[in-house]
């Protein structure tokens, strides 16, 4: 009998998974325009449905649904590698520069050649691109500082403030570019479409399915570097590998949606606190944490201001998944972190 | 028995210009337990260390039955050779995810747990009587029960030898025999080689079968403890005036330092 029930993390993992299916339904339900459940029948039926609704579905209510569980998985998984590495809880992906640097890249293509803005599917190119040049020398620095790393947070922080500021600078001397960078630096899923899931998709399945399979390395690097090295693990390599990795999930994410902040902090933290630090359950996890986060976010940012109609957003329903994540993050991990300084007496 | 386990050929160490060890030439015999005495600085902790390959010697060989093994690398050694390194940190983690570890040089391509490395985990938990402790965090459990956790490690990667920095170090009397008994059995019994950096002059008498005292970063002398440790070694290595005495009840010999130099 015993095999009918299914461990703990096994429970957590089916029932994140049934809610991220019950917001994808949510999502093509609910919005602008509502959807009844058996138009959404007849469309995934193939069945004729009205062609407005189908539009609405397939062209942009379920690119952008797959975007943001795909973008939310990859920025989990990336912040809680980055907090096993560093033993550092507050650690998050833009920690090692790879956001600014993609904030950067993208605001830069906007700037000088506004035609990027039209074509929308070369920017996130040139914003991963960016991203992982910030991070290639994020790496090298803090590798020439020595200590195996130690340093990556420091100068990923120095660096991002660098670009940061070279970011407000632009955006000072050309406003006209300000409307459309805010909502990238803020971090949004408005007008993701089919060509996004494509660039998406490739850093996803690569980045998702290496992180899975470096869980047992990062048990590994849990033990110290003394030991972890008499055991035989290449503890430089192996960080150096796994800071890699968050980064190209990193790059990936952002350059899609923009810099959404808070998701590679909370998916990680939660994770934990469910299933503790090992990184074979703490890894899928957040994966799944995150991805519901990022998806909820969304279907809540895109139905508030149908809910709530403010003021200044009455054109179209603008609000970025990027302000919820913050709006309700924010407080959420004050709370969590609250409540984890007094069970733990940290 | 009587095998050549272990050997080092002209082995140094330094930090920069500072020499740790120069020309160490010891042996390790097969099945033994080997005890490294000295005082703080002589090099005996380093020596392991070195032995251990945790640091790179800036001379001479290391040979691990009859094999150089001064270039071979962490993982094929870390299946001959299991070092316990002194614990400073406490890990937040399970004692069954720690000793879980102690797989990872024999685990495949994906470091997949089979049903070999299971059987490993769970004698390494029995031998240490932690099975009843392996979902406990390491912070929950008492300094003793800690310390046979990472025995417990170093036990799962099923080698031969053995090597520990300081077992019994922030353990009470009580726990250190506890600990010293253990490790006297995994000897006795699995024919473990067992080299161990102690403190206790009184326990390197009571376990050792074989020591071998650095002064200054050589060896001043090795050999059967009972032989090599006496009165005058503990003057010139030491710098204590001690007598060497047998315990009547149980037999045992000891050492009673009365002065210091």
């Amino acid at each position: 009998m015993r095999h009918l029930f299914l461990s703990k993390e096994w429970r957590l993992y089916v029932i994140l998974v049934i809610s991220i299916l019950a917001i994808g339904i949510a999502t093509m339900l609910f919005g602008k325009t509502s959807i009844s459940l058996s138009e959404l029948l007849l469309i995934f039926k193939g069945d004729e449905a009205s062609p407005i609704v189908e539009q609405i579905v397939m062209q942009l209510r379920l690119p952008r649904y797959i975007i943001a569980v795909l973008a939310g998985s990859m920025l989990g998984l990336a912040g809680v590698i980055l907090q096993s590495i560093t033993k550092n809880p507050l650690v998050e992906p833009s920690i090692i520069g790879v956001t600014s640097g993609c904030v950067l890249a993208a605001i830069l293509a906007i700037t000088i050649a506004p035609s990027f803005l039209t074509t929308s599917s070369v920017l996130p190119v040139f914003a991963c691109v960016g991203g992982l040049i910030v991070t290639l020398l994020v790496f090298y620095m803090s590798n020439k500082a020595g200590n195996g790393g130690v340093h990556i947070a420091l100068i990923g922080v120095l660096i991002s403030s660098i670009l940061q500021a070279a970011t407000s600078f632009i955006l000072l001397t050309r406003q006209e570019a300000m409307g459309s960078v805010l909502l990238w630096i803020i971090g949004s899923l408005n007008g993701r479409v089919w060509i996004h899931v494509y660039i998406i998709l490739p850093f996803a399945f690569i980045g998702i399915t290496l992180g899975l399979l470096s869980a047992s390395l990062t048990n590994g690097l849990r033990l110290g570097d003394t030991q972890a090295s008499l055991l035989g693990l290449s503890v430089t390599k192996t960080r150096l590998l796994l800071l890699g990795l968050s980064a190209v999930l990193t790059a990936g994410a952002v350059s899609v949606v923009g810099a959404i902040g808070f998701i590679g902090l909370i998916g990680p933290h939660l994770a934990k606190r469910f299933v503790g630090e090992d990184a074979r359950k703490s890894f899928p996890l957040s994966i799944l944490i995150s991805a519901l986060i990022l998806s909820g976010s969304d279907f809540v940012a895109q139905n508030l201001i149908v809910a709530l109609p403010i003021p200044s957003f009455n054109q179209e329903p603008q609000l970025p998944a990027g302000a919820i994540t913050a709006l309700l993050g924010a407080p959420f991990f004050l709370y969590v972190l609250h409540k984890h300084v007094v069970k733990r007496g940290i | 028995m009587g095998l050549e386990k272990i050997l080092t050929k002209e082995l140094s160490f330094s930090y920069g210009n500072r020499d740790i060890l120069t020309d160490i030439n010891a042996v390790i015999k097969e099945g033994e337990i080997t005890v490294l005495l000295g005082v703080n600085g002589s090099g005996k902790s380093t020596l392991l260390k070195t032995i251990s390959r945790l640091l790179p010697a800036k001379k001479g060989s290391i040979y691990l039955d009859g094999q150089d093994i001064t270039n071979e690398s962490n993982r094929n050694i870390a299946k001959k050779m299991a070092m316990l390194s002194q614990i400073n940190e406490t890990l937040d983690m399970t004692v069954y995810e720690l000793v879980e570890q102690g797989r990872f040089p024999h685990a495949g391509a994906l470091k997949m747990l089979r049903k070999q490395d299971h059987q490993a985990i769970h004698n390494a938990l029995e031998r240490t009587s932690l099975l009843h402790l392996q979902h406990h965090y390491l912070n929950e459990l008492s300094g003793g029960e800690r310390q046979r956790a990472w025995l417990a490690l170093a036990l799962a990667q099923e080698t031969e030898v053995l090597l520990l920095d300081e077992p019994t170090t922030f353990m009470d009397v009580h726990h250190q025999i506890n600990i010293l008994n253990l490790i006297t059995s995994l000897n006795r019994e699995e024919g473990k080689t067992i080299v161990m950096v102690l403190h206790d002059i009184n326990q390197a008498l009571a376990y050792a079968d074989r020591a071998i005292v650095l002064k200054d970063g050589r060896i001043y002398n090795s050999g059967p403890p009972l032989k090599i440790i006496t009165p005058e070694m503990l003057l010139e290595v030491f710098q204590i005036k001690a007598n060497i005495i047998t315990d009547p009840d149980s037999h045992h010999t000891v050492y009673v330092p009365y002065s210091v130099i």
